[in-house]
């Protein structure tokens, strides 16, 4: 089943060039909407409930670190990646507290969104491949 | 995943070695190299190269050049031997 994405940004440029990475991959993708403030984007999550947002982390009013914490609390399965310019230690300490499974510079955005989005989603699969062989009693390590 | 500069072997016995974690990160940073040091290859991370940083959930830092990285999280777990 495709991945539900929601992308939010108040730049229109990043949203449709965010839109057209993930046209790139739309065999395993689905873009369910996009939201150019964190207030608009938070609605939208809520209702749309997808498995991935792509937000950025600057943002007037309820910015990407605030919203992050927010859908985690009502929506802790789903998976976040904050963007931003900005690549200096204390937005990269903002990004890490906020809880977000990843953060992409926009500077390379064409080179580091889609390696993202494939290492969250692969983290997700070997999380819930070993919860499930917690559950039935076998041993996750595997062998090469 | 390719490893056109066969760095896959030296990256699974630093693993084996306790050098490098058998662990998923908490969140990634991928951006431009910062001017640091890959912890697999030991080369420098230059700013037209792709950084993976990756915070460990045990706590720590870990910088790569994306494609060690993406070897690294090849080989970590079939590093375990059941």
């Amino acid at each position: 089943m495709p991945l539900t994405i929601v992308v939010i940004d108040d730049s229109e440029e990043y949203r449709l060039i965010v839109r057209g990475l993930l046209r790139s991959v739309h065999d395993v993708t689905t873009f369910v909407g996009d939201a150019a403030n964190g207030v608009d984007g938070l609605a939208l999550v809520r209702r749309e409930r997808p498995d991935m947002v792509i937000t950025d982390l600057v943002m007037p009013g309820l910015d990407g670190g605030e919203l992050t914490r927010r859908i985690r609390l009502e929506l802790p399965k789903t998976k976040i990646i904050l963007m931003s310019s900005y690549i200096e230690d204390a937005y990269r300490l903002m990004a890490s507290d906020s809880g977000a499974d990843a953060y992409v510079s926009k500077q390379m955005i064409t080179r580091t969104l889609l390696p993202a989005i494939g290492d969250v989603v692969r983290r997700e699969a070997e999380a819930l491949d070993r919860e499930a062989k917690k559950l039935l009693g076998l041993n996750p390590a595997r062998k090469k | 995943m390719s490893d056109p500069a066969g760095r896959g072997p030296g990256i699974r016995q630093k693993i084996l070695a306790g050098h490098l974690p058998k662990e998923n990160c908490r969140m990634t940073w991928y951006g431009p190299g910062t001017g640091g040091v890959c912890v697999a290859c030991e080369q420098p991370i230059a700013a037209d190269d792709v950084e993976v940083e990756c915070d460990l959930p045990t706590g720590g830092t870990i910088r790569f050049h994306q494609g060690c990285y993406d070897i690294w999280v090849a080989e970590w777990p079939t590093c375990d031997v059941g």
